[in-house]
C-alpha cells in the first residue's frame, strides 16, 4: 500500500514549492518544527512510534511525502501464531491454532518452547526453529531463529575453520592460483598448510614449463597424494601415497629435496622418503605456483585454501588477508601474484537440516507444543541451510534449499481431516511440490501444493485426482491452498482471488486418509523424481480440522505478515489501521531544540487508523503535547504557526508566562504577562497561519496575513520548558498543529514573505 | 481509570520505568537515551502526592489492591482567563 501526503491531503504539497525555504528567507531561528523541510534540504523531521509494536523510527520530510512513514506504521507485524480471530471490535478473538508451522523466523510470541532432542551436545529447551547437521563432523545442534540469522549457526557450521573464515584466501578449484619466484636450485624446502575439498585438485604447489618439464605436489579426494617430477621428458620421480588428504580438513605439509633425496611429510609423518633429488635443470621459467599445476593443459586447481607457506626460510607468506597482503613475502621480497582468488568464507563446510521444528502450539494457553516436527534422518536427503559458510538465501532472505531427493517428513500427524488450509512460501527453481499432506500407505491420497512455471496448483486426491490452478509467474511464491470438503479445491497465488474447482475428489478427508506432512515432495508411496521440489522453502503453515481448517477469513492477515516479511509483491496489505505517534518533532533550526514526548499516552498522533493525519500533528485536547527546554530568549520574539482548532481554549505553545492560545470564544490571545486579545475569532476546523510578534507594547498578531491585534502583550520572553500544543497551566490544544517556527528577533519585515511561503505550501488563504 | 498513588515523584517514575521496560519501549531497547520511555507519567495530586495512571499496566496482586479510580490534581497556577 502506498499513500502519499499529497494524495492524502488532496492538494499539491511540494518541498519548497515557492523556491526559497523559510530559513533561506529568514535564518537564525531558535527553533523550527514542521513535517516539511524548512531548510531546503531533506532533514529528519519527526520520530514516530507505531502502536502495533512500539517500534520507533526517524523520518525525513521526503519520507512523509512519499508515504514511507505511513507504510512503515501500517506494516503487519503480528506474526501468524499471534494472530487472533477477527471480532466486531477487531482481532480480539481466539488465537488461530495451526496444525503445524515451519519457518526459519519466529512465527510469533506463541512459538512453542521445545526440547533439543537428538542434539549431539545437550542444550536447554528453547524456541528452536531447526536442528542442523554440519558436514564437517555430522554433529547435530538446534538453533533458534535469532541464532540462524545472527551468525551463530554459520559459525557453528564453520567452527573447524573459524580462524580461516574471513582471513584466508579461497582457491576456487577452477582458476585460482598464486605465482612467486621458484627456488633457484634443486635443493630447497617448502612447507605450509592446505585444506582441499575437491576431486582432482593436485595443485598444492608446482613449477615447470610444459608436459615434459614439470614438478608438482598435489592431493586429490580420489584418495591419494602425489609428487611428480619430469625434466626434459625424463621422469625423475612419481611417488603416490594412497591416503586421502583432500578430505576437507587442514593438513600441514613439508617438502624437502636435496642431494640426499626427497622427503614429503604430512601432519608430521614422513610419508615419502626417496633418494632422488628433484631435477629442474631444463626448466625455462623462474616461477612457481601455489594452487594449481603449472602447465595450462594440466592445471588441476585445488579447491580450498593454502596458507602459512615458507620457502627455505627465505620467503614466507601468511596466506591471510587481502589478495595483496596474503602473498606479501614477510621475509624477503618475493611477493606473490594472486589470480581469481577470494576471501575464504568456509567453503566445503555446509549445514543441513535434520529437523524443521514445528513452532505451533495446541491451545489458547499456548503451553503445549504440537510437536509435528519435520525430520530427515538420511544425511544425503537432508535439505541445506548453510553453504560455503553462508546461509542459503535469496535476496538476503533465508530459506532451506531443496533439490533432488531432499525432503523433510512429519510422520504420524493426526487431525489432517475435514477442512485444510496451507500457506506455502518458497522460491521456485523448477516445477515440484513444496508441501503435501499425504498418506503413508497410499499413493492416491494427498492435499498438495505444486509450483509450476505459470501457476500455483492445488492437487487434491481421495482417491480421485482434482486440481485447481491459480495463474502466477516468477520464482517468488506465496500460495494459499484450501479445501472445506470433497467438492472444494481452492488455491490462490500471491494474494490473488481463489480459483476453485468443484469436481469431487472422492470423499472428505477423514482421520484415516492423511497422516503425514511432506515438505519437498508429493508422496512417499510410488514417488517420482518429478514430484520433488527444487528451490528454497521459507515457510509452511498448516491448519486442519473442522474448527481451524478453513482460514479463508484470516488469509489476508496471515499473508500480509508473510508478504511483508519476505517482500512478496502482490500481497494486498492487511487492513492498515495502525496508529502512529510523534515521539520527537525535530528542530530544523540547527539548535537542537527538539520537541519530545517520552510518555506514550501523551504523544500527538500522526497516523490515525492507518492513514496520515491530514493537516499535521493531532493533539487530543486532553494530555497530548511536546516540549523542549533549550530555548531561552527575550523579546522581541516572532513566531509563525500553522494550526487547526477543533475546540475552544487551546494553546499553540507556551512557556513560563509566555503563551499563544485561543479563548473560550475562539479569540487569539498573546499573553506575555499582559493579554493581547484579538477582536476576530477562529472558525473551528479551519486551518490558519498565525504570526505573533511579541515586542512589549508594540506586539502584533496576524492571522492569514491579516492583523488581528496590536498593542501590549507584556515583556516576558521564553524560558524554562516550552510546550508545543499546550501551555504551562495545561491548556491543551484540541486540534492540529502543522508548523511552529520561533525567532529570537522581530521578523516584521520578513513576515509577509514567510506567510507567503507557508501559504504557498499549505494553500490556507 | 486506575491510579496508583505514590508519596514521591521518583517512586512513581520508577514504576513507570518498570512498565516501560516491560512493554519494550524504544528508550529501553536502544540504550541511547532516545525514544519513548513511559506509557503514562505521574501527575501531582492536591495532597502533593503523585498519581500514576496504571489502567493499562500489568499489575501484581498487591498493586491491584492499592489502586484508586480517582484523584484530585494539584490546581494549575492562576492565569487570567479570557
Amino acid at each position: 500500500m502506498h499513500i502519499s501526503l499529497d494524495s492524502a491531503l488532496g492538494r499539491q504539497r511540494r518541498l519548497n514549492s515557492v523556491g526559497e525555504s523559510v530559513f533561506q528567507i529568514a535564518p537564525d531561528a531558535s527553533a523550527g518544527y514542521s513535517l516539511r523541510s524548512l531548510t531546503g534540504g531533506d532533514p529528519s523531521v519527526v520520530r514516530v512510534r507505531r502502536d502495533s509494536d512500539n517500534n520507533e523510527r526517524d523520518f525525513r520530510s521526503s519520507e512523509i511525502n512519499s508515504g514511507e512513514m505511513v507504510n512503515w506504521v501500517n506494516r503487519q507485524v503480528i506474526a501468524p501464531l499471534d494472530i487472533r480471530e477477527l471480532e466486531a471490535d477487531g482481532r480480539t478473538g481466539d488465537f488461530l491454532i495451526p496444525k503445524a508451522a515451519y519457518s526459519l523466523r519466529s512465527l510469533g510470541a506463541r512459538q512453542a518452547t521445545l526440547a533439543a532432542t537428538g542434539d549431539t551436545v545437550a542444550r536447554a529447551d528453547g524456541k528452536f526453529v531447526i536442528q542442523a547437521r554440519r558436514t564437517s563432523d555430522d554433529a547435530l545442534k538446534s538453533f533458534t531463529a535469532d541464532e540462524v540469522t545472527d551468525g551463530t549457526l554459520t559459525a557453528w557450521v564453520t567452527e573447524y575453520v573459524a580462524n580461516l573464515v574471513g582471513n584466508a584466501r579461497y582457491f576456487n578449484g577452477t582458476s585460482t592460483s598464486v605465482e612467486v619466484n621458484r627456488p633457484a636450485t634443486n635443493s630447497f624446502a617448502i612447507s605450509g598448510s592446505f585444506l582441499s575439498v575437491n576431486t582432482g585438485g593436485y595443485g598444492i604447489l608446482s613449477f615447470g614449463d610444459d608436459i615434459n618439464n614439470r614438478f608438482y605436489l598435489g592431493a586429490a579426494s580420489s584418495g591419494r597424494i602425489q609428487i611428480f617430477n619430469v625434466n626434459a621428458g625424463s621422469l625423475v620421480f612419481d611417488q603416490t601415497v594412497l591416503t586421502d588428504y583432500a578430505d576437507g580438513t587442514i593438513h600441514n605439509f613439508s617438502f624437502v629435496t636435496g642431494v640426499s633425496g626427497t622427503i614429503l611429510t604430512i601432519d608430521g609423518s614422513e610419508i615419502i622418503n626417496i633418494s632422488t633429488q628433484i631435477n629442474t635443470n631444463n626448466y625455462a621459467t623462474s616461477k612457481m605456483r601455489f594452487g594449481s599445476r603449472f602447465t595450462t593443459a594440466y592445471a588441476s586447481y585445488i579447491q580450498g585454501t593454502l596458507y602459512d607457506i615458507t620457502i627455505d626460510s627465505t620467503n614466507a607468506y601468511t596466506g591471510l588477508g587481502t589478495s595483496v597482503t596474503a602473498w606479501e613475502d614477510t621475509i624477503g621480497s618475493n611477493n606473490g601474484t594472486e589470480v581469481n582468488g577470494a576471501t575464504y568464507t568456509g567453503q566445503g563446510f555446509d549445514g543441513m537440516v535434520s529437523k524443521w521444528y514445528d513452532q505451533s502450539v495446541t491451545n489458547q494457553a499456548g503451553g503445549t507444543a504440537s510437536g509435528n516436527h519435520a525430520v530427515q534422518a538420511t544425511a544425503a536427503n537432508q535439505p541445506q541451510i548453510v553453504t560455503a559458510g553462508a546461509l542459503v538465501a535469496d535476496n538476503g532472505i533465508g530459506g532451506i534449499a531443496f533439490a533432488g531427493l531432499k525432503t523433510l517428513v512429519a510422520p504420524s500427524v493426526s487431525g489432517l481431516e475435514t477442512k485444510l488450509s496451507v500457506f506455502s512460501t518458497s522460491i521456485r527453481d523448477s516445477s515440484g511440490h513444496p508441501v503435501s499432506l499425504s498418506s503413508s500407505s497410499s499413493a492416491s491420497k494427498y492435499f498438495a501444493i505444486q509450483e509450476g512455471g505459470l501457476y500455483s496448483r492445488l492437487n487434491t486426491r481421495n482417491t480421485i485426482n482434482v486440481t485447481a490452478d491459480s495463474s502466477t509467474s516468477g520464482t517468488d511464491r506465496l500460495t494459499f491452498a484450501l479445501t472445506t470438503g470433497d467438492t472444494v479445491t481452492s488455491v490462490g497465488a500471491r494474494g490473488a482471488a481463489l480459483t476453485t474447482t468443484t469436481t469431487d475428489y472422492g470423499n472428505d478427508f477423514d482421520s484415516d486418509d492423511l497422516n503425514q506432512i511432506l515438505i519437498g515432495t508429493l508422496r512417499t508411496v510410488s514417488p517420482s523424481n518429478s514430484h520433488y521440489y527444487n528451490g528454497r522453502i521459507r515457510e509452511i503453515i498448516i491448519y486442519a480440522g473442522a474448527t481451524h481448517g478453513d482460514q479463508t477469513d484470516n488469509r489476508g492477515a496471515i499473508e500480509a505478515n508473510i508478504g511483508e516479511t519476505y517482500s512478496i509483491a502482490g500481497i494486498p496489505a492487511y487492513a492498515n489501521t495502525v496508529n502512529g505517534f510523534v515521539e520527537t518533532w525535530y528542530d530544523q533550526s540547527g539548535n537542537g531544540n527538539d520537541a519530545t514526548q517520552l510518555t506514550a499516552g501523551s504523544q500527538p498522533k500522526i497516523v490515525s487508523g492507518g492513514s496520515l493525519v491530514a493537516g499535521g500533528l493531532e493533539i487530543d485536547g486532553v494530555d497530548d503535547f511536546l516540549s523542549t527546554s533549550g530555548i531561552s530568549i527575550t523579546q522581541p520574539i516572532s513566531t509563525f504557526s500553522v494550526f487547526t482548532p477543533s475546540a475552544a481554549i487551546g494553546a499553540l505553545y507556551g512557556a513560563n508566562n509566555h503563551s499563544l492560545f485561543t479563548s473560550s470564544t475562539n479569540l487569539l490571545v498573546m499573553n506575555n504577562g499582559t493579554p493581547l486579545i484579538s477582536t476576530n475569532s477562529f472558525s473551528l476546523g479551519t486551518e490558519n497561519v498565525v504570526s505573533a510578534i511579541s515586542n512589549s507594547a508594540l506586539s502584533e498578531s496576524y492571522v492569514n496575513g491579516v492583523e488581528w491585534a496590536s498593542g501590549n502583550s507584556g515583556t516576558n520572553g521564553i524560558s524554562g520548558t516550552l510546550y508545543v500544543g499546550r501551555n504551562t497551566i495545561g491548556r491543551t490544544l484540541d486540534g492540529l498543529i502543522t508548523e511552529l517556527i520561533i525567532y529570537p528577533s522581530d521578523q516584521s519585515a520578513n513576515r509577509p514573505a514567510i506567510e507567503t511561503n507557508i501559504n504557498s505550501h499549505y494553500d490556507i488563504f | 481509570m486506575l491510579y496508583l498513588i505514590y508519596d514521591t515523584k521518583e517512586d512513581a517514575i520508577e514504576r513507570a520505568d518498570e512498565e516501560g521496560k516491560y512493554i519494550g519501549f524504544d528508550y529501553w531497547i536502544e540504550d541511547n537515551g532516545q525514544g519513548t520511555r513511559w506509557l503514562t507519567y505521574p501527575d501531582e495530586t492536591i495532597e502533593y502526592q503523585w498519581a500514576l495512571d496504571v489502567t493499562e499496566y500489568d499489575l501484581d496482586d498487591v498493586e491491584k489492591a492499592s489502586t484508586v479510580n480517582h484523584y484530585t490534581p494539584l490546581p494549575a497556577p492562576p492565569e487570567e482567563e479570557v
